[in-house]
């Protein structure tokens, strides 16, 4: 199988849409992956030059990518293309042409998280500072919640982090008034400690050990919070200078579902990446 | 290398369910806590569960009793990692076969707890369709400490063509507290030998490894390699489809701790195996499994998960013991897990002890006999503490001096300092109730005379030389409880107090008994340690004036000084949670909270029932398990107890399950580190001190059952004085006692009369509606039981009425 190696930023002409196109460029230059910017429209063809220019804002220091215009449904389309072209991540703005900052994302955008069986780079247009092309992230910082779902994702965030260079910060923030997880190979916090001195360093181990398996060359840290995870999680993000997020989950945005992920999206200051682990 | 085959049949798995712990498939997450749950072990060492191809996934490890090293840290005696006698890998056409998901066909490993044999079987497709299949049987020999076993089998079931098989001792991972190979050599008659070292206690660690190949038609060959990694034989034949290669692995194991020549001995030992055969070696252990398994068993009907999960405890219990050494003791996480590097605390002899006290004497006092053997290092300890007597360490290794780290550093990188090696004194009567309880159980005056009435009595001058004299009470001050949320040193913690002062009082007995009885040995005890009579007199005064706070707010027993002003939290306020309490409060609010870590008050009413009344218990019992947070795997069994005793049968039963799974569920989120032996010694205390109601006193074995709605009858076995006492329990009809021995004992229901019973005989005690009526003799008494006084009473138990009890 060929590895995957390329990037997809979606555009539909916004400013909102290429507040991504900074990070997007930044991907591609790091992971020397190809950058595809997606057009999906039923109009007619414009000239390359033309379109660059209306869907990138004016973005200048965009340079080695490949457009395409494809007509059809916008989510069907851009995740039809990522399958096809081999795609390592999407890179996209939360918001479109509609941007509103009261909403979480755009419904383009929401659809796509949810569709794309990919990762895919979410970028809110109103963070302080947007990631230009020169953006190299340092340290990613990924919480997990001790599921085996999570050791599926830890991979995926090592075979990234080794790929950029990057550090890993692991956190696993502890709940009062939540049950642990219940499916066999489930870690949390543990409920006791006996004698912490020999129990932390044990768990840590142990922790470590299920969920960041493979023997990576990324520097791997390991946090243990208590307390609500969206803010512990921004909390230490800021501490620490994490330059991205990346959040496993269950790939379902519906209402009521992935409380701490809508908080995480709404709040982020620093790009996020979300990986399903279903 | 090709011996002839021992004829013999080779038994198979116990039929009996609730004897079998079965894992299916292969979950990479769960590996570390699979390999501690199935760990094999005769006390000598233990084996982690690991897989024998060395998967990234294991936390391998072999484990020696009292072998320990510092691993160059100043003071540090950690329990030493052996080589890795498993180490088999199998190769087909080249390619090694490998434990993955896309190869799977079907894992299966199943640990027969009545035998003390591992199985595991694995069928493996590699990617041209090719299907393997391969088992390993091994155990650890309970008939031979010396013997390690292994029968790999492997059959191509679909093809044939060239296979190899590499099976040693290899040497364990460079880990700072790992053995390092020194000599690593092919003997004649093909035994491979390995010495290793550990790097600083200076002990070697010998391994002799024979095989031997039960056919040889498939024209198989063997090579030997040796090297720093270790010591390899490779087979190497053309396999054949359907058609199995069998081969019998024999490793022995000695240390310079056992022999002058470790070497010499374990390539002895392993010549005579090999020649012996694996059949005739498995069924040795078998019997010696049967043997043991004869006394400890428990039956628990109506409740199979209760009864499996007994075994399983009962299992790592038996595993645990080693009458063979008296120099060693049964650490935190026995032999299955360096969690705790090996370190020996109040586990062994408050939670762990009794249970092989009442079902295996002999391992019970060589662990209490450890305590002596360390006695001149608990005299050091105190003398440099500043008091006299004995301080036994609150964490003990080889040598008996205190090994309880003095800081650590917190995830801050602050050093942070830990006391409970400094003030956690409550270690010094623990001990001194391990050796009571033996002796009181077994009537072993040997072991008092010889060892166990030095102990009580420097344990005793220890806390007569400890407490501090204000006013007209003596004080314990700046110690630690059990409770170690409160950890920074109180005063006057009531666990320890009163355990202080029955330490003293019961010294006294032991001396007003050895002036009488044994004057001679008393005489030469009393000068060799320089007690006098003046002392003596001290001491009952300390214990008389212990200060036990009573009646400061009603029943309600203050558990040290001042922890009624704490802030009051109840523990249920904070569920469901996944984070420990101290984490989610913090530890400066939890330390100035009335959250306890353990049983505290609570195990003083357990192991002090006598002096309190029924009421007290009751309302302490209430009053602490709403503030007892079971921050210690010690701490649910002792809770069960209690609630057992006191009727609070549903509560009782919570704490059963909650004990029960601590390993086999993970639900403390650390059976990765090996297996939590005092919670399952708590466990076998819940039932038979706590559901079963015993109670052995200095003058009567007494019993009262509670059971559970969900258990219909419950059966087991206790040695007392001599004789063998089997309990079989119908809940709300019956007791029939069957005394096997000869000789009388007294028994009898608590709050009833002490009875003098005869052996042989059987005895029948049934509940009337509102409590458990005399023993009775049941049918004719044997020959030998007709002259015993059957049933005669001689008065009353000492206690109160222990009131109106369901059942």
């Amino acid at each position: 199988m060929n590895r995957k190696n390329g990037i997809v930023i979606p555009l539909d002409g916004s400013e909102t849409a290429a507040t991504a196109t900074g990070a997007a460029q930044a991907m591609a230059l790091a992971l020397d992956a190809v950058l595809h910017i997606v057009h999906v429209t039923d109009d007619l063809p414009l000239p390359e030059e033309e379109l660059t220019g209306q869907l990138c804002a004016g973005d200048s220091k965009l340079r080695d990518y490949v457009l395409h215009q494809l007509p059809g449904d916008v989510v069907d389309t851009i995740v039809d293309f990522s399958n096809r072209q081999n795609i390592r991540m999407i890179v996209m703005s939360s918001h479109g042409k509609t941007f509103d900052e009261v909403a979480l994302m755009g419904h383009v955008s929401m659809e796509i998280i949810q569709r794309a069986p990919i990762p895919v780079m979410v970028i809110r247009p109103d963070m302080k500072k947007l990631p230009d092309a020169g953006w190299r992230p340092r340290k990613i910082l990924v919480p997990l919640n001790g599921s085996p779902e999570a050791a599926a994702a830890m991979d995926q965030a090592l075979q990234l982090a080794d790929a950029l260079g990057c550090s890993i910060d692991v956190v696993h923030i502890a709940m009062l008034g939540e049950q642990p997880p219940q499916e066999a190979g489930s870690m949390t916090s543990p409920r006791y400690l006996d004698y912490a001195y020999y129990e932390w360093s044990a768990w840590a181990g142990e922790f470590m050990a299920r969920f960041a398996k493979q023997q990576p060359s990324a520097k791997l840290h390991l946090y243990h919070r208590q307390g609500s995870p969206a803010e512990e999680t921004l909390k230490l993000a800021a501490e620490s200078s994490d330059d991205l997020l990346l959040l496993p989950w269950h790939g379902l945005l519906q209402k009521d579902h992935a409380r701490t992920l809508r908080e995480l999206l709404r709040r982020t200051e620093v790009p996020v990446i979300l990986i399903k682990t279903v | 290398m090709n011996l002839p085959l021992d004829p013999r049949r080779e038994p198979e798995v116990s039929t009996d369910k609730s004897f079998l712990l079965v894992e299916k498939g292969f979950d990479p997450l769960r590996e570390r806590e699979i390999e501690s749950q199935f760990a094999l072990s005769n006390g000598y060492l233990g084996v982690r569960a690991s897989l024998e191809e060395q998967h990234p996934e294991s936390a391998q490890a072999t484990l020696i009793a009292g072998v320990y090293d510092s691993g160059g840290i100043e003071g540090a005696e950690d329990l030493a990692m052996a080589p890795d006698w498993l180490y088999t890998r199998i190769y087909l056409f080249g390619e090694q076969l490998r434990l993955e998901r896309e190869s799977l066909v079907e894992h299966r490993r199943v640990l027969d707890l009545r035998r003390g044999v591992y199985h595991r079987r694995w069928r493996h497709r590699d990617v041209n369709g090719r299907v393997t299949s391969v088992s390993f049987t091994r155990f650890v020999s309970i008939a031979d400490p010396h013997i390690l076993l292994m029968k790999i089998t492997v059959t191509p079931e679909n093809y044939s063509g060239a296979a190899r098989l590499e099976t040693g001792i290899m040497a364990s991972p460079r880990l700072p507290q790992a053995v390092r190979v020194t000599e690593a050599g092919l003997l004649k008659e093909d035994i491979l030998n390995l010495i290793a070292a550990t790097s600083h206690s200076g002990i070697n660690v010998a391994m002799a490894q024979a095989t031997r190949l039960h056919d040889k038609s498939q024209g198989a060959k063997s090579q030997a390699r040796t090297g720093d990694d270790g010591v390899f034989e490779t087979v190497s034949w053309h396999a054949e489809m359907g058609k199995p290669l069998i081969l019998e692995k024999y490793v022995s194991v000695f240390t310079s701790r056992d022999t002058g020549d470790p070497s010499a001995e374990a390539t002895a030992h392993v010549k005579k195996m090999a020649a012996s055969g694996f059949s005739s070696l498995q069924l040795d252990h078998i019997e010696a499994w049967e043997e043991r398994w004869r006394l400890a068993g428990m039956d628990i009907g109506g409740d199979p998960s209760a009864g499996h999960w007994l075994n399983f405890a009962l299992y790592h219990l038996l595993s645990a013991g080693n009458p063979d050494d008296e120099t060693v003791s049964i650490s935190a996480r026995a032999l299955t897990g360096a969690i705790y590097r090996g370190h020996i605390f109040w586990d062994a002899e408050t939670f762990t002890l009794p249970f092989l006290i009442f079902t295996w004497p002999a391992a019970a006092r060589s662990a209490l006999m450890y305590r002596y053997h360390t006695l001149d290092a608990a005299r050091e300890n105190a003398l440099r503490a500043g008091h006299r007597g004995a301080l036994y360490p609150w964490e003990s290794a080889a040598s008996g001096r205190e090994v309880a780290p003095e800081t650590v550093l917190s995830h801050l990188g602050e050093k942070v300092p830990v006391m409970s090696g400094d003030i956690e004194d409550h270690i010094v009567a623990d001990v001194a109730h391990g050796v009571w309880t033996y002796v009181n159980a077994t009537g072993d005056t040997g072991f008092l005379l010889e060892a166990g009435a030095e102990i009580m009595m420097e344990t005793a001058r220890f806390w007569a030389s400890r407490a501090e004299k204000k006013e007209e009470e003596y004080h314990l001050l700046h110690v630690e409880g059990p409770d170690e949320y409160h950890d920074q040193g109180v005063d006057d913690n009531y666990f320890t107090n009163v355990m202080a002062a029955w330490n003293i009082r019961q010294a006294l007995e032991i001396s007003g008994y050895l002036q009488e009885r044994h004057p001679r040995e008393w005489s030469l005890l009393a000068t060799g340690i320089g007690l006098t009579r003046t002392e003596l007199a001290e001491w009952s005064e300390v214990a008389e004036k212990m200060y036990r706070d009573m009646n400061s707010r009603g029943n309600i027993i203050e558990q040290f000084a001042g922890y009624f002003q704490l802030e009051d939290i109840k523990v249920r306020d904070f569920e469901p949670r996944t984070a420990p309490l101290a984490l989610i409060l913090g530890y400066s609010r939890i330390v100035a909270s009335q959250v306890v870590k353990q049983a505290d008050v609570v195990m003083a009413l357990y192991l002090l029932e006598n002096e309190l009344d029924q009421e007290i218990i009751r309302e302490n019992f209430e009053y602490y398990d709403a503030r007892t947070d079971h921050g210690s795997s010690l701490s649910p069994a002792i809770h069960g107890l209690v609630a057992a005793r006191l009727g609070k049968l549903e509560r009782a039963l919570f704490y059963f399950r909650q004990a029960a799974t601590i390993d086999l569920a993970n639900n403390m989120g650390n059976a990765a580190g090996g297996v939590h032996i005092a919670a399952m010694g708590g466990l076998w205390q819940q039932v038979v001190m706590g559901f079963a109601g015993v109670r052995a006193e200095a003058e009567c074995l007494f019993v009262y059952p509670q059971l559970p709605e969900a258990w219909t009858t419950l059966g087991f076995s206790l040695l007392w004085r001599g004789l063998e006492l089997n309990f079989e329990i119908e809940r709300g009809r019956s007791i029939r006692l069957k005394l096997s021995g000869r000789g009388n004992v007294p028994v009898g229901i608590h709050g009833g009369r002490i009875q003098e019973l005869a052996a042989p005989r059987t005895y029948l005690s049934r509940w009337d509606g509102d409590t458990w009526r005399t023993f009775m003799p049941d049918g004719p008494a044997s020959e030998s039981g007709r002259h015993g006084d059957a049933g005669q009473g001689r008065g009353r138990s000492n206690h109160g009425p222990p009131g109106r009890r369901k059942q």
